[in-house]
Formats: structure tokens, C-alpha cells, sequence
């Protein structure tokens, strides 16, 4: 694929009428593609009522296209990812923009293999580079960047929320909102959508309250090595234990003290990361902390990108060490 | 029933793996150990449940890689998998998904299975594509951060419940045959039991050496040109000196800010 490229597409999300903030963010980087390469953006709203999301959408001078689909057929993913394909053929686009979410990544991956593009996912920077496109994936749980080339002609890629800034909603020229309806595609209905629930647990506000949050990670070891977490944070003004994902899936500490993409993002004045590797799950609920201090064994690890201290130490025993002096310290001082 | 787990090896820890000296990949050194993928492992747990509950299920677990893989394979095996196999070819490792789920579709077109598993992503190349790109080389359905299979019914549907972002779960029925890709935090995977594990080093593993990726007519989607260390955000001053002169330094940051009772 060379850079003088002709069409971008971004396929929107949006919920309550409005485009998600993701998807104002995949307008930015479609921009961005367009800085360094001639290119038309449009964008893709699909759902049962896309247009008021497609009006809002096309504020930001945008051209929108709008694919309303039938009630009885929003509850059939596969279905949809048909009406998107068949979508796709008729808008021929060169990149096409999905959000990294678990919307973007249950039909991306599919849609490319059915267009024979090339498949690139958690795109978090794109540059040229002699006439190509370059793009910028981390790997490694986060401890590494890739730098990828496209090797078909048409490219599917998926960017991570927060990578870009939003697109701003008050262009002086509104794009154009087409309206399409979903034509005859064949029905497949293999997947069906029975309910959808939210886990009430994710309503905790400790960690937004604390101004200081003491993270473990899956370098503590095991469950017990929490404890001097715990104690640690007890000697801390206004703290509490949160955890990576890892951690949580272990079971180790409940679901509403995960930090991250898939739990919350804090930003406390203090954020200290113990045994965090640093994956970009993690670090995008915690980037905006004020402070991050991180200790771990590795030098190499992804969480020290993104520290303003960094204690290079097994963290276990350095955690115990940290404490016995508070402890000791406190109390000469009395 | 029968269940096809995908697996894949990666190193045991990462502080040794350091970029290549050509630039365009990692060196992991050759003392290196492997584990089961941490998604990959809660996959093989999932199917060994199921084996479990439902009777006659037979579990077999693949993975596309070096003979060496076997490691990985005897481990899930020991954790309840009947077969093992590994697609062995002497091919570079840096295979993409779109060539790799186009081998595991060649791979389970010789038997029927209900069911394939594979974990959500894996945690060195991080695509999280592999299932979704297998399901749609087999036209199967794919439902994708699997967090919960709450039925296997008789009649060939199953129910799971799949994660969303903000603590949002959505509940789906799925007709078989299905791929899963499976999210952490599903199930608590076993440690194998040591007669377990012994029964699976008695155990013949398939290598399997008659699919290989030129049969697939696929290349590469894409090519690495460089792998360098991720950018730093922050300026990270690294607190020298010994445990306690490091320690004695972070207690006058958080002094410095307040926090300490």
C-alpha cells in the first residue's frame, strides 16, 4: 500500500444517541492520516437508530454514512458484521478505522479475513515512512513498539480509546449525513444477543475518593504478599489497594479494585505500582495520576515509561523494607 | 462434545527478552522457559470443565510452533486434555494471525468439533485476532471475551456471557459449531496433579507436519520493520542506591507530598 491513498473509514460506536468518545477519537486519527497523505474520511454509524448519532457525528466535518438496520435484527451480531461487509464493498475504503473494544474487536478481526485486508490491532500511532504507511502497536505487554507495514491493499486497523484526541464537535462546515438502510443480506441469526447486564460491584468509590492508590501486580507472586500492600497503604493518608487485571482474575482482590480498561480509571495524587508490568490495558486507567512511582524487578518494564520514580527491586522484599522504616521511623519521632 | 483448545507458548518471564541486535525482532535467550499463555491457560481450564460435567467430551489441545512447544502441550494435558498436537514446520516464528488461524482451520477440519477455544490474546504479539479470524476461515460463529459458559445444551446451543467495557456483560446464545475466545478471570486453572501430570508425559503428542503455511495461500498480512523499547512518557528518575537508601528515598517523596499518616 502506498500513501496516496483514496478512502478512510471510520466505523463508529455511539450509545443514548451520540457517538462515542472513541469514535470522535478515530476521527482524529483519520485526520492525522490525512495530514501525511490525500485521503477521504468518511464514517460508518450502523444500529437500530444511527441517526441522531450520524447528525452529531457529522459536526465535526465529517461526511457520515448512516445504516439504519431493523429492530428484530439488532440482537444478531453476525448479522450486522454481514450488513458492515456488504457496507464495505460499496464504500471501497483503503484503512478502515475500528475502536480497539470489544465492539471493534468481535467484528474487525472477521471483516478483514472476508476482504482479504490486512489485520493490524491496538494501532496507536501512524507515520510514513519512504512513501508507507508505518503503523505503531505496542507488544509484549506493553513492554515493546512495533513498527508495521500493511503488506495487502486494504488495511484494517484498531486503535486503543485514548490514543488520539477527540475530534472537535463545532467544525465550521458540518459534514453530509447519507442515509442507508439495510438492503437484502442473507439472515444469520447463529448469534443471539439474549440479554445485556451490568456487574453492579464496578459502583465502588474508594478508589475514586483515594489520593493515594497502591496497585499490585502479578510480580507480588501470590495472594499473601498482598498483605504487606495492605499495610503499606495503612500508613498512608487517604489510600486504598487497588490491583491489575492479572491480579483480579486470580481472584485475589475483588473486580471494583481493578484499574484499567476494562475496570476504572483513577487518577489519584499518588499512584504507586507494585509488581505492574505496565500493559497499556493498565496504563490507560492510570496515566492521568499525578504522581506514579513504580517498583519492580525488571528495568526493562513497560510501567516505568510512564513513572516519575522508579525503584528497580524485587517488590516484595522492597515493600517490607519500606515499611519496617515508616514503622521504626514513626517511632523514634515519638 | 468435542473441544479443540488452542494454545500457544511464551516465555515464562520477560526481563530477558531484549530487541534483536537486527532491529526488526525480540532475542529471547536460548535458556528461556515457556508456560501456557495466561489466556490460553484459562481456555484448557475451561474445556477440562466441561469434560468434567458433560460426559463423553473429548478435549484436544494444538498449538502451531516448535517441537519444543511440547512442554505446553504435556501441561495442558496434565490439566485434562486428551490429545495434544503441534503443527511443526521448521517456519519462522513470526507467522500473523491470518496465517495461523488459516493452519488451525486446516487443523480442525479433520475432526468435528463443537467447539474451539483459544484465549482472548496473547500476551507477547497481542493481536487478539487468531479466534475470530479461525471462526471466520470455518464460517463458524465467534463470540469473544468469554466470561462465563453458562449452558451447553443438548440441542447444540450453548450460552455464555461475554465481557463489554464499564462492568458491562452481555449474555449470548450461540449454535455450535462455535469458536470462544476466552477472557482471564473465567475459572481458577488447575495445577495438575502429579499423577495427571505423569499419565500425560505417557501420552504420544501428534506432531502434525502435512499442514504448512504455503498450503494456505496466504502470506503475512504484514511485516515488522523495527521493534524498539516503548517510548517513555514520564522522565522516570531511577532512586539508586541500596534497598533501604532506595526506600529512605521514597519516604521523602511521600513526605514531600504529604501523605505519609
Amino acid at each position: 500500500m502506498n500513501s496516496r491513498l483514496k478512502k478512510i473509514i471510520v466505523i463508529a460506536e455511539y450509545s443514548d444517541d451520540r457517538p462515542a468518545q472513541v469514535t470522535l477519537e478515530l476521527i482524529t486519527c483519520a485526520r492525522e492520516i490525512r495530514k501525511i497523505a490525500n485521503a477521504d474520511i468518511q464514517a460508518v454509524v450502523m444500529g437500530v437508530r444511527p441517526e441522531s448519532a450520524a447528525q452529531i457525528l457529522s459536526l465535526t466535518g465529517t461526511d457520515v454514512v448512516s445504516i439504519e438496520i431493523d429492530v428484530e435484527k439488532e440482537q444478531y451480531p453476525l448479522f450486522q458484521r454481514r450488513i458492515l461487509e456488504s457496507a464495505m464493498e460499496e464504500l471501497k475504503p483503503d484503512i478502515i478505522i475500528a475502536a480497539h473494544t470489544s465492539m471493534g474487536m468481535d467484528f474487525l478481526p472477521g471483516l478483514a479475513v472476508s476482504m482479504g485486508a490486512s489485520c493490524i490491532t491496538g494501532v496507536k500511532k501512524i507515520t510514513v515512512e519512504s512513501g508507507q504507511f508505518v503503523f505503531v502497536r505496542s507488544v509484549w505487554n506493553g513492554k515493546f513498539d512495533a513498527m508495521i507495514r500493511s503488506e495487502k491493499a486494504v488495511t484494517a486497523v484498531s486503535v486503543p480509546p485514548g490514543s488520539f484526541k477527540p475530534a472537535d464537535g463545532r467544525a465550521a462546515k458540518k459534514g453530509t449525513v447519507s442515509l442507508w438502510k439495510n438492503s437484502d443480506i442473507a439472515e444469520d441469526r447463529r448469534i443471539r444477543i439474549e440479554s445485556v447486564e451490568k456487574k453492579g460491584a464496578s459502583s465502588d468509590s474508594s478508589l475514586d475518593d483515594a489520593d493515594v492508590i497502591v496497585s499490585a501486580g502479578r510480580g507480588i507472586g501470590k495472594e499473601e504478599n498482598l498483605e504487606v500492600l495492605r499495610e503499606f497503604a495503612g500508613l498512608l493518608r487517604k489510600s486504598a489497594v487497588a490491583g491489575s487485571r492479572p491480579l483480579i482474575d486470580c481472584g485475589w482482590l475483588p473486580y471494583r479494585r481493578q484499574v484499567g480498561v476494562t475496570g476504572k480509571t483513577v487518577s489519584p495524587k499518588i499512584y504507586i505500582a507494585c509488581g505492574v508490568s505496565g500493559s497499556s490495558q493498565h496504563i490507560a486507567g492510570m496515566a492521568g495520576s499525578e504522581t506514579i512511582i513504580a517498583v519492580n524487578t525488571d528495568p526493562g518494564a513497560a510501567i516505568f515509561n510512564i513513572s516519575d520514580f522508579c525503584v528497580i527491586e524485587d517488590v516484595v522484599p522492597f515493600m517490607e523494607a519500606l515499611v519496617k522504616l515508616i514503622s521504626t521511623s514513626e517511632s523514634q519521632g515519638c | 462434545m468435542k473441544i479443540l483448545v488452542c494454545i500457544k507458548q511464551v516465555p515464562e518471564h520477560t526481563s530477558a527478552v531484549a530487541v534483536h541486535a537486527s532491529g526488526d525482532r525480540v532475542e529471547i535467550p536460548e535458556s528461556t522457559k515457556y508456560r501456557i499463555n495466561r489466556f490460553d491457560e484459562f481456555a484448557v481450564e475451561a474445556a477440562a470443565q466441561i469434560k468434567e460435567s458433560v460426559s463423553g467430551t473429548i478435549v484436544d489441545v494444538v498449538t502451531v510452533g516448535p517441537k519444543s512447544a511440547e512442554t505446553v502441550i504435556r501441561r495442558a494435558m496434565g490439566m485434562g486434555a486428551d490429545h495434544g498436537m503441534i503443527v511443526d514446520d521448521g517456519f519462522t516464528d513470526n507467522l500473523t494471525p491470518d496465517v495461523i488461524s488459516e493452519i488451525l482451520a486446516r487443523v480442525a477440519r479433520r475432526s468435528d468439533y463443537d467447539l474451539v477455544f483459544t484465549g482472548i490474546m496473547s500476551e507477547d504479539e497481542m493481536n487478539a485476532q487468531t479466534g475470530q479470524m479461525l471462526a471466520a476461515g470455518l464460517d463458524i460463529p465467534s463470540a469473544v471475551g468469554v466470561v462465563e459458559i453458562s449452558r451447553i445444551g443438548s440441542d447444540g446451543d450453548i450460552q455464555v456471557i461475554r465481557e463489554r467495557e464499564n462492568g458491562v456483560r452481555e449474555r449470548l446464545s450461540i449454535s455450535t459449531p462455535a469458536v470462544l475466545t476466552i477472557q482471564g478471570g473465567i475459572n481458577r486453572p488447575r495445577y495438575p496433579a502429579l499423577s495427571a501430570i505423569l499419565r500425560a508425559n505417557a501420552k504420544n503428542i501428534d506432531i502434525i507436519s502435512d499442514i504448512t503455511p504455503a498450503m494456505t495461500d496466504k502470506g503475512n498480512d504484514r511485516s515488522v520493520l523495527r521493534i524498539a523499547p516503548s517510548a517513555k512518557i514520564r522522565r522516570g528518575k531511577i532512586l539508586e542506591g541500596s534497598v533501604l537508601q532506595k526506600a529512605e528515598k521514597l519516604i521523602t517523596i511521600l513526605k514531600e507530598r504529604n501523605v505519609l499518616i
